[in-house]
């Protein structure tokens, strides 16, 4: 039984145009209505504009899966109509969930409801209809979005789009959508309505445009709302974007009507058509006579008949319902970043991929059985009900429900004959989304788990762990960093430690310390001991889960079934003198069992008996708090080793150097290996070799090594093991945790893993992500910086090093440039400054953030600038710092390429008259320069503070005189339309004053312009007569 | 960190940046150099030597320390000492210019190789590819063969192939203690630290150096660079017998012990 719904009164107006009784004017009545509160009456045009937007969404996808990819002819990306209408369909989700944001927001009902057809109601802008993308389905889209002024491309008429849309024959009623949000904005923004009407407690539980990934790359609006501003401004975004009462700003994305109105025309204007045959609301609806069925058959012609194709649309039908499940669910719960609405949420996300590529196959597959060119199309068929049950544990079960029967139907279509490799990966993909949901729904149901049936992969994580030498027998607590504050400091706190009971092998508990504490009461440092987790894949393509001893036990295996192996060495002393037996070496052979293995570290060329700890590992025992399989590597405590007994340098004499030839080594010994760069870095002393000086190694070693760690584990009936490995390394402790290093082993792994760019469209999330990234490589470099001395170092340190190449020895900067003060506080600046990135789109504060990435993007050295050893290439950023080739350190290409597509994605739109440009400049100059800016007195403030506030110093440029700058001083600083006449222009184009180079500096993000070029062109523009 | 529960293992950066349940920061690779000169957890540099299959490079300069006898690469003329110029048409060498003398005119001083691991950044999903390298020898002769990129990395690790244990920490001072001292790699700051304890007075700042032995919290601020017989300064003797007593933790740049 349906609700009571108002009735849509086809009207003419003025124009001609179609219009509906909800139109401004005298409050219409309708015979038969219910008398509604306002408020009531705001629940209900909400949910039936939920209802529309969600009808669109359908039929746009619909249109879109029926359009081959590279149509029109040779279209790439964009330029596609798939893509296009696409873009359309995501964006009426959005709008779909925005709508229930502010129905949650009025503790009103939500609804995923939508038009179906049969057609039940004359409410909607046109009925129902799946249908492949044609002239006339296209006009129905664009009187539908159409604005009420509408400008239409050249060539295309009003007259034309309704009467391809059948208007003539008066059959087909089109209503503007955009009259029923001028009737919500209308009842929102009166006075019937209210604050007291919102809910502000409910954002927690709305949909929020982080979470919902609402990005840039689709203009995808999601909005929470608290208020009745927030709803004002959330129907008016939907409104503007597609459905809305007037065109959208120039510069702004197309809007919908934008959109299918092109369409329209291109669609018009090509001969063939490229659509495929897919037909008007597909179906899955029994054949007449199999059950009992309305006359006449109004399924006939949409009924896939096809077997194979029926299963998909099963399928299909299957994981729609399956994707507003999960919208339903997620936004019935409050936000959470590990639990169900996480979950739900992160599934309504993967059923979104499947929906997706099943509608595309379904636009393939054939309809029927005979060899007709008829595609069937993806019915999108409403579940029989859209109630959703009223207890959790309802909720979960429906999950299962709907799991189950998609499990069926993969069976049934695996066992078809012919699968074609897309069938096949699709099948593959949906399985293992289907199988990691079920064990996450398995455990919110609270029973056991789900049985996995195999293993497809394992992984050990991290792949890549450091362990930090100390002589305590306490390893070192977890800890965390958090944000650098302005300061750059980041703030240290205890995380989750667990606890290894020496004893039994098992994790016995976990806690969190109060306070991190880097030696024990003895005052031995405590050492830093990775856990390595055993991680695996339960399906092709499924996620990686931690493996448990829960998981070996239902695939019939024991954790002692799994083959842990351990290789470590230390070959430093082979790396100088190329033998072999200098290797040291530790293996620990196949193990099972959960005692701690000595990592023995063995050399041929040690004295008998003797040996190097490398320290021990050890397989953890599950338990039932802590089922994970687990390996913990402990390192050595940091000693050094020799050649002599009574050595007090030692700990042990261990090396033998009647066997080999470690304590004679020096580099460029004839038939040892290429030396290490730099060279002679070992324990030794100079002695005369052959005749000449050398720095001879006295055969020092540490208990340092770096290896492998493998873990095998045999699945019942395979004949070869599942292997996976990971490596360790045993270092020095992190003397100053709070610091991380501007260029770090994981940005070495992120570029190789990922390229030395960034590529793709980035969209408004991925943007602020970078810009946080980028934002963050600048953090770590002033940790840095401000643990050198730059004094010293600009003297010292690479200036010094410089002159092994034949450059003349001087200081890299000016020494007051790099004072120790004056490097800190710019480098704290452009920090504070890059705060602003949090600020509101189009703030001063936020656009002056991007002009501290901006001017980082510009000073940053290229990775094939090391060699530049002039002035002006020394001074790139990062400064005074050596890299992994002797010559002045780059960050990776990735690390700065991150910092430069950060600063273009965040920057918007290029500035495009003189003030706006002079504007952009100032932006960019501004953290920079703030340093030098704030002890110069400008009127009754200072440089700095007018830098802060764009319009006011181009005010005070126009405005005053020449106070600091001797030979004009006095001398008005603008003069309006005469850039050599202007003292400003003068003094930024005179070498020597400290303006000039930044002002005749290339900016590569304006344009490529100088800032006196700049400078002068907004001068230039500046009328010449008062402005009235 | 509480436990994560599921990772896409297609999301390498996800994988890259998860630490571990319970270990704690200071076990990431976040932590650890990369500018390694020769570093202080790894020379990562090594990661690099054995890009190419048949051919092992040298991990700093790009010098062929290896070539496989009977391979293409060995018919193709590829022998040890050469040294690779270029990958796949792109320069993996670059001219050193600047002044000779103060003021004077930028001149070409020396040449270098560029860091492998930016100059073969390209070849991060070449792995199984054949790419055209150049490599020239010291008589001046110009070699070309065509090597195929090795696998380095799988998911978020390195492969057995890659590199040998031990191979990742070679190249580092042997015993690491003694690279603490007149190195010039005061810029691994968060690691081993130079300028401590500083307070700024105006335009000036004042600090201990981390190497100032026995200092205290009253112990004046005169900053001395590390230099070998700098009176009051750690000796080797004292790292190699003492170093766990001696270094100490800093936050906020303060000593904190």
């Amino acid at each position: 039984m349906k609700r009571n719904r108002l009735q849509w009164v086809p009207r003419a107006s003025a124009s001609g145009d179609l219009d509906i009784a909800l139109d401004a004017g005298p409050a219409p009545t309708w015979p038969g209505d219910p008398v509604l509160a306002p408020r009531d009456e705001l629940i209900f045009l909400l949910q039936t504009a939920s209802e529309i937007e969600h009808s669109l969404m359908a039929q746009y996808l619909y249109a879109a899966w029926s359009v081959p990819p590279g149509i029109p002819q040779g279209a790439t990306g964009d330029a596609e109509w798939s893509r296009r209408l696409m873009r359309v369909a995501k964006q009426e989700m959005g709008h779909l969930v925005t709508v229930q944001n502010v129905l949650r927001s009025l503790n009103a009902p939500l609804t995923l409801d939508r038009q179906d057809y049969p057609f039940r109601t004359d409410l909607y802008p046109f009925d129902f209809k799946l249908e492949r993308v044609t002239l006339h389905s296209l006009a129905k889209y664009v009187l539908a979005e159409m604005p009420a002024n509408p400008v239409f491309p050249a060539g295309v008429t009003l007259q034309e789009v309704k009467t391809a849309a059948g208007m003539g024959a008066g059959d087909v009623l089109i209503n503007r959508v955009g009259l029923l949000f001028e009737k919500l904005m209308d009842l929102v923004g009166g006075s019937t309505i209210t604050d007291a009407d919102f809910d502000p407690s409910s954002v927690p539980k709305q949909a929020n445009a982080d979470r919902w990934r609402a990005d840039g790359a689709n203009d995808v609006i999601v909005l929470t709302v608290a208020n009745k501003a927030d709803a004002l401004l959330a129907l008016k975004a939907i409104a503007d974007q597609g459905e809305g009462p007037n065109s959208p700003a120039a510069g702004a994305p197309p809007s919908h009507f934008d959109i299918f109105a092109t369409l329209f025309k291109e669609r018009r204007d090509i001969a063939a058509d490229p659509v495929a045959l897919v037909p008007e609301n597909p179906n899955t609806s029994p054949l007449p006579g199999l059950s009992p069925s309305p006359a006449p058959d109004e399924n006939a012609a949409g009924r896939i008949l096809h077997r194979r194709s029926r299963l998909w649309a099963l399928l299909g039908n299957i994981h729609y319902r399956m994707l507003l499940s999960c919208i339903r669910h997620s936004i019935s719960l409050e936000n959470d970043d590990a639990g169900p609405e996480n979950t739900v949420r992160e599934q309504a996300f993967d059923e979104m991929k499947s929906v997706g590529r099943l509608g595309g196959l379904l636009a393939r597959l054939p309809l029927v059985m005979d060899a007709s060119p008829a595609r069937a199309g993806m019915p999108l068929e409403m579940p029989y009900s859209l109630d959703f049950p009223d207890t959790a544990k309802g909720i979960w079960l429906m999950h299962r429900d709907l799991l189950m029967a998609s499990a069926g139907l993969i069976r049934q279509l695996e066992a078809e004959a012919g699968l074609t490799g897309e069938e096949t990966a699709l099948l593959a993909a949906i399985k293992g989304r289907d199988a990691a949901f079920r064990l996450k729904v398995d455990g919110f149901l609270g029973g056991a788990p789900t049985a996995v049936t195999t293993i497809h992969a394992l992984r050990i994580l991290p792949s890549l762990a450091i362990a930090r030498f100390g002589s305590s027998p306490q390893p070192l607590d977890n800890y965390e960093l958090g944000s650098a504050d302005n300061t750059g400091w980041r703030p240290v706190a205890g995380a989750e430690t667990l606890t290894l009971d020496e004893t039994t092998g098992e994790i016995s508990g976990a806690s969190t310390p109060a306070a991190v504490k880097f030696r024990d009461a003895l005052g031995r440092i405590r050492p830093v001991c990775p856990f390595l987790e055993v991680w695996a894949q339960f399906s092709v393509d499924g996620p990686l889960q931690p493996l448990t001893a829960a998981h070996l036990q239902q695939l019939g295996l024991t954790v002692a079934s799994l083959k842990w192996r351990v290789r470590v060495a230390n070959l430093k002393a082979v790396r100088r003198t190329g033998a072999a037996a200098d290797g040291i070496n530790a293996d620990t052979g196949d193990f099972s069992d959960h005692a701690s293995r000595a990592l023995v570290g063995l050399c041929p060329n040690f004295k008998a008996g003797k040996n190097i700890p490398f320290g021990a590992v050890r397989f953890v025992k599950p338990n039932v708090a802590f089922p994970e399989i687990r390996l913990r590597f402990t390192p050595a405590h940091g000693r050094v080793f020799g050649p002599t007994a009574g050595d007090p340098n030692v700990s042990d004499d261990v090396y033998d150097a009647a066997r080999g030839g470690w304590d004679s080594h020096f580099d460029g010994r004839a038939g040892t290996p290429l030396n290490t760069e730099p060279g002679a870095i070992f324990f030794g002393q100079e002695r005369t070799v052959g005749g000449s000086r050398q720095w001879v190694s006295r055969a020092y070693l540490d208990d340092a090594c770096d290896g492998i760690v493998s873990v095998e584990l045999t699945l019942p009936g395979a004949t070869a093991p599942l292997r996976t490995t990971a490596r360790i390394s045993a270092g020095p402790p992190h003397f100053s945790p709070d610091t991380l290093p501007v260029r770090a082993v994981a940005d070495e792994l992120e570029q190789w893993l990922q390229g030395p760019e960034i590529t793709g469209t980035l969209s408004a999330t991925d943007a602020e992500a970078l810009g946080q990234r980028a934002a963050d490589i600048i953090r770590r470099a002033l940790g840095t910086v401000r643990l050198m001395n730059t004094d010293a170092m600009n003297v010292g340190g690479m200036a010094g090093h410089d002159q092994g190449t034949g450059r003349a020895g001087e200081p890299i900067f000016p020494v007051a440039r790099a004072a120790y003060v004056a490097v800190e506080d710019r480098h704290r600046r452009v920090l504070a400054a890059l705060n602003g990135l949090s600020a509101a789109p189009g703030s001063t504060q936020r656009m002056q953030a991007i002009g501290a990435l901006q001017t980082m993007a510009d000073i940053l050295r290229q990775f094939d600038q090391v060699g530049d050893l002039t002035n002006d290439g020394r001074r790139r950023m990062p400064a005074m710092m050596r890299g992994a080739d002797g010559l002045h350190l780059a960050v990776t290409r990735r690390q700065r390429d991150t910092i430069v597509k950060a600063a273009a994605a965040l920057s918007g739109p290029a500035a495009t008259t003189p003030e706006q440009e002079m504007v952009a400049l100032i932006n960019l100059l501004a953290p920079a320069g703030a340093d030098r800016h704030d002890a110069v007195s400008a009127g009754a403030s200072t440089l700095d503070t007018l830098f802060a506030d764009p319009p006011s110093l181009l005010a005070y440029l126009r405005g005053q005189p020449v106070k600091k700058h001797a030979p004009l001083a006095g001398q008005p600083l603008v003069i309006a339309g005469n850039p050599n006449g202007s003292a400003f222009i003068k003094i930024i184009e005179t070498p020597t004053h400290p303006m000039f180079i930044r002002f005749n500096a290339v900016q590569p993000s304006l344009g490529g312009k100088t800032g006196a070029q700049i400078a002068r062109n907004w001068v230039a523009s500046l009328p010449t007569t008062p402005v009235v | 960190m509480s436990q994560t529960t599921t990772l896409d293992p297609k999301n390498t950066a996800a994988l890259v940046a998860y630490r571990g349940r319970g270990n704690p920061t200071a076990a990431h690779v976040s932590t650890a150099i990369s500018n390694c000169f020769p570093g202080l957890e790894f020379d990562f540099r090594a990661v690099w030597k054995r890009v190419f299959i048949d051919v092992e490079l040298h991990e700093a300069n790009g010098t062929v320390v290896g070539v496989t006898a009977g391979t293409a690469a060995f018919a193709a003329g590829v022998r040890i000492g050469q040294r690779l110029t270029s990958v796949g048409g792109r320069a993996v060498r670059t001219t050193i210019t600047g002044p000779s003398a103060v003021g004077g005119p930028t001149g070409n001083l020396d040449e270098n190789a560029l860091e492998l691991s930016n100059s073969l950044a390209l070849l991060f999903d070449k792995a199984g590819q054949q790419l055209s390298c150049q490599f020239i020898a010291n008589s001046g002769a110009l070699v070309t063969a065509s090597l195929t990129v090795r696998r380095l990395f799988e998911g978020s690790g390195l492969t057995e192939e890659a590199a040998v244990p031990g191979v990742l920490t070679q190249g580092l001072c042997s015993p690491w203690q003694n690279d603490y001292r007149e190195c010039g790699c005061y810029y691994w700051a968060a690691s081993r630290p130079d300028f401590v304890n500083v307070t700024e007075t105006g335009t000036t700042a004042a600090g201990h150096n981390w190497m100032h032995k026995g200092r205290t919290a009253t112990t004046p601020k005169n900053y001395v660079q590390d230099g070998s017989g700098e009176p009051g300064q750690l000796t080797y003797e004292d790292l190699f017998r003492a170093w766990e007593t001696e270094l100490h933790f800093l936050r906020r740049g303060q000593d904190s012990e």
